[in-house]
């Protein structure tokens, strides 16, 4: 998949070897189609891409996070940002193993009504 | 609450960023373009530059407005305020060519019958010219 590349990449820019498993950065990514196109979004950054195929969109957005990266390396802000992002992940719970990388989550809402439940899909 | 404009072009949502005094960081690669700005926050916003003309839609633009904390009536004033004259002049007064201006401010010229690129250029009068003499458009000679 195209998007390893970027992974890559990211990783040699940010300095991590790839058998240091404990340096990655976890974002917590929505997935979502709207309108004709698939929107891909982080939780925690205001990185946002979007396109009609979503192995597409997936590699946009690998695309957007090493650019936004490098702007937050540039600024001297990317230490601040991983430390925030690794805080998250842990208080939500995906940083170590509930959520693996590119493992897709859906919310399903069910609801009781006379003793049936009803999931709403 | 208004209901968010079914299409948007990239370059008025550029637009739009940069009175919010976000400036475009010239190094980004391939479609992503990252944006900062010194006094808002998010200080650094990174969306995707769509290829040609394909719009930005309401339920992408709805997370990109909620990504740099914007209200809708803020948008809208935003919007109306200073990229409308910009791209809707450009665009649509004639319908052999489609135009698209980007964040540098060029305008492409697209022939809508032979879909060739007539001619891009910052101003105006030379895309008049270039789509006045464009070939397929000409007056038949005889």
């Amino acid at each position: 998949m195209k998007a390893a590349g970027a992974v890559r990449r990211v990783s040699r820019f940010l300095g991590i070897q790839r058998q240091e498993v404990s340096s990655y950065i976890p974002l917590l990514v929505r997935l979502w189609q709207e309108d004709g196109v698939w929107n891909v979004s982080a939780s925690d950054l205001p990185i946002v891409v979007f396109d009609e195929d979503l192995a597409q969109a997936r590699k946009y957005f690998a695309d957007a996070i090493y650019s936004h990266f490098t702007t937050l390396k540039k600024l001297g802000k990317l230490e601040e940002t991983q430390d925030h992002l690794i805080r998250l992940a842990r208080e939500n719970g995906f940083y170590e193993e509930r959520i693996q990388p590119c493992q897709l989550f859906e919310r399903i809402n069910y609801s009781v009504e006379d003793d049936s439940l009803c999931a709403t899909v | 609450m208004d209901k968010l404009p079914p299409q948007l072009k990239w370059a008025r949502w550029v637009k739009v960023l940069e009175k919010l005094d976000y400036i475009s960081d010239k190094n980004s690669p391939g479609s992503a373009r990252t944006f900062v700005s010194k006094t808002r926050e998010p200080a650094v916003v990174t969306f995707h530059e769509p290829h040609g003309s394909s719009p930005i839609r309401p339920g992408t633009l709805r997370e990109y407005l909620r990504k740099v904390a914007l209200t809708r009536d803020r948008f809208f004033e935003l919007l109306e305020k200073d990229t409308e004259s910009l791209i809707d002049e450009v665009e649509g007064e004639e319908e052999h060519f489609r135009r698209y201006v980007d964040n540098a401010g060029i305008i492409t010229s697209l022939c809508n019958k032979c879909f060739a690129t007539v001619i891009q250029s910052a101003h105006e009068h030379e895309v008049d010219s270039a789509e006045s003499l464009h070939p397929c458009y000409l007056p038949e000679t005889s």
